[in-house]
């Protein structure tokens, strides 16, 4: 096998500690950031952490993959100054407004036009989202196994199998499948480092490539708002209200209501 | 706030902040209360590059300047101000190596150092004063084969646990009857080396401060750093270019603190069934926290971008000392008046960020005498 060749999707998000800085427009139904910063997806941290690991052991090549405006530049450099050796940036205006649908598409399109790849790594979900729908829609149009909640990955360099172990709700899966594969992992995977900073100042030097839809030959009806079969609905302020309700009698009456109200309520267990 | 930082600044800032967040702001308290520096965390620090990352990657450091040492001093600042006046005496023992040591102590020590294995301290003040600082009473006897060391240091950072200290003392007379000051480098294992009283400081308590005596310690002259009438430059250049920029960036890391937890209480805190930042008084008190920490800020990185040998820089960063320093007590002692009697408690940080920006005004010149320098650069 040649070196092992690595794809990670990174998404940039909104940092959640300046969440109370993110509102909705009402009318576009998008989020507006203000100021927040945006960073890393926090699970796709843990996909690149995993590539790294592999390329130590393999000599692998990364090539991150990320479809963002082009104020996420600080987050690609850190993808860089942590050791992968190439940033692919899906921008374009016509981009904006993607859903899941739309956004695995652009992906799709971004890695396909760059090479090809033995794994596509990438978080399960994404910290604003949190749908789990991308890096299974990825996988099918890049027409590869996919795999998501995936805890554990290595690979035969020899063979170029990939073992892979995936959480599922009442116990694990192992497979051992022939590459390319795609994998979206959990937080088990691997514990992500921070870069040296060392890194940082030579991070400015790596390849950071900017790819728009021309470029990747995207279809115009399958990206953006126009390729998203998603709409938001209604936007509304949750209202939660309390409910106040006096109780009167002796003590012991009062407190055997209670219980019984909490058990109605399925605070406490059936007596 | 300053607003021209390069993108790899922006990005040292973010990594730096990612390793404080988890390293050090959920021990910071802990540290100050018990005393505690944290020497355990220095190569965690190292792994990173935080330490002497000024110096040259071919020397085995990160590469960077004086600006994006001032980034890291700020964010370990904004939580544990006594940690990073630790740091930042440690890294001025590095530049001092790295500028004025024999090839032979850079071969023992810089090593070490950059790798959070040994930790240095810089003891130049006496008992009469740190700013009368060429009228110190230690002495230096050259002999064939060692440099003999006598006297007494006090307030010196990183004390009991350093494994060695940067000193200055007494070498002679010159021919116009000045005091030739030199320096060098004392293992802490040397014969005669004695860690004297540890002080009970008002605040920084993480940081360890305490008196250096030197019993007729002898070194070889191999440890001598710079010529021997080097001591004053390398004692003067290197506070004002690494030392002041530091205290200053406590300073301002200390005031971020202020108005972070400030404006945190203020949304918390409800009072006659609002928050309190629907209060006039409260909003004024937020409003200048805010102002007083973006002056700070662009005061401190505009100073320290200039060039070491532009004749503007010390006026400069002793003005922005000037106004940090005080700056940030101004900020500890409102947040505390605005919080009423919870800003006393210790279950909120403000108390020790009072604390802690009282102690930063001594520290590497006091208001005063930055007072002098910027004075004097007016009327010169």
């Amino acid at each position: 096998m040649n070196i092992p060749r690595i794809a990670v999707c990174v998404k940039p998000v909104p940092d959640p500690a300046y969440y109370d800085k993110i509102t909705v427009d009402r009318t576009t139904k998008r989020l507006q950031r203000g100021q927040a910063p945006t960073i890393m997806n926090e699970l796709d941290r843990y996909a690149l952490e995993k590539a790294l690991q592999l390329k130590e052991t393999l000599q692998a090549e990364i090539t991150v993959f990320s479809m963002a405006p082009s104020n996420s530049r600080l987050v690609l450099l850190e993808a860089l100054a942590l050791g992968s050796d190439k940033v692919v940036l899906l921008n374009d205006i016509d981009f904006a407004g993607a859903d899941t649908l739309a956004t695995a598409y652009t992906l799709a399109r971004g890695i396909t036009h760059t090479g090809t790849f033995d794994i596509v790594l990438m978080g399960s979900e994404s910290s604003d989202g949190g749908t789990e729908q991308v890096a299974a829609q990825l996988g099918e149009m890049l027409g590869i196994p996919r795999f998501t909640h995936v805890t554990s990955v290595s690979l035969d360099s020899q063979s170029g199998r990939f073992d892979i172990t995936a959480k599922h709700d009442t116990g694990v899966n192992r497979y051992r499948v022939q590459g390319p594969v795609l994998c979206g992992v959990t937080r088990e995977i691997a514990t992500p480092r921070l870069p040296h900073l060392r890194n940082i100042r030579h991070c400015i030097e790596k390849p950071l490539i900017t790819l728009d839809s021309k470029a990747i030959e995207a279809d115009p009806q399958r990206i953006g708002d126009k390729g998203s079969p998603t709409k938001a609905g209604a936007i509304y302020n949750r209202e939660s209200t309390r409910q106040g309700i006096m109780l009167q009698g002796t003590p012991d009456g009062i407190t055997d209501r209670i219980l019984t109200e909490m058990r109605r309520l399925g605070v406490l267990c059936q007596a | 706030m300053f607003e021209f930082f390069t993108e790899e600044q922006k990005l040292l800032r973010r990594v730096v902040r990612s390793f404080v967040n988890e390293h050090i702001a959920p021990f910071a308290d802990e540290w100050d209360k018990s005393s505690h520096c944290p020497v355990e965390l220095f190569p965690k620090m190292a792994e990173l590059g935080m330490i002497g990352c000024f110096i040259p990657e071919s020397d085995g450091g990160a590469g960077f300047g004086v600006m994006e040492r001032t980034i890291i001093v700020e964010e370990i600042a904004r939580y544990s101000a006594g940690l990073a006046i630790a740091m930042m005496t440690n890294d001025i023992t590095i530049a001092i190596l790295q500028a004025y040591g024999s090839p032979e102590v850079k071969a023992r020590y810089l090593g070490p150092l950059l790798r959070g294995e040994n930790i240095g301290s810089f003891a130049v003040t006496e008992w009469s004063g740190g700013s009368d600082f060429v009228n110190q009473t230690t002495t230096v006897k050259h002999t064939e084969n060692t440099i003999v060391v006598k006297g007494q240091k006090c307030f010196v950072t990183n004390s009991t646990f350093a494994d060695f200290a940067i000193i200055t003392g007494i070498a002679g007379k010159d021919k116009r009857g000045r005091n030739i000051i030199t320096g060098m480098l004392i293992p802490a294992e040397t014969e005669g080396f004695l860690w004297g009283r540890v002080e009970h400081k008002i605040g920084m308590k993480c940081s360890i401060t305490g008196d250096l005596i030197l019993n007729n310690t002898a070194v070889p002259h191999s440890y001598r750093l710079g010529d021997d009438s080097g001591g004053k430059a390398i004692a003067l250049n290197t506070i004002g270019r690494y030392g002041r920029s530091a205290m200053t960036a406590i300073a301002v890391g200390i005031l971020r603190g202020c108005l972070e937890e400030s404006v945190k209480f203020a949304k918390q805190r409800k009072i006659y069934g609002n928050p309190l930042h629907s209060l006039f008084s409260a909003q004024s008190i937020l409003a200048q926290n805010r102002s007083e920490y973006e002056a700070a800020h662009a005061m401190l990185y505009n100073a320290v971008s200039l060039r070491e040998d532009n004749p503007d820089y010390l006026p400069r960063i002793a003005s922005a000392k000037l106004f940090c320093a005080e700056a940030a007590v101004r900020a500890g002692k409102r947040s505390i008046d605005m919080m009423g009697s919870y800003g006393l408690l210790e279950d909120y940080p403000l108390e020790r960020y009072l604390r802690d920006a009282l102690s930063v005004i001594p520290s590497g010149g006091t208001s005063h005498i930055m007072s002098i320098i910027t004075a004097n650069d007016l009327v010169k």
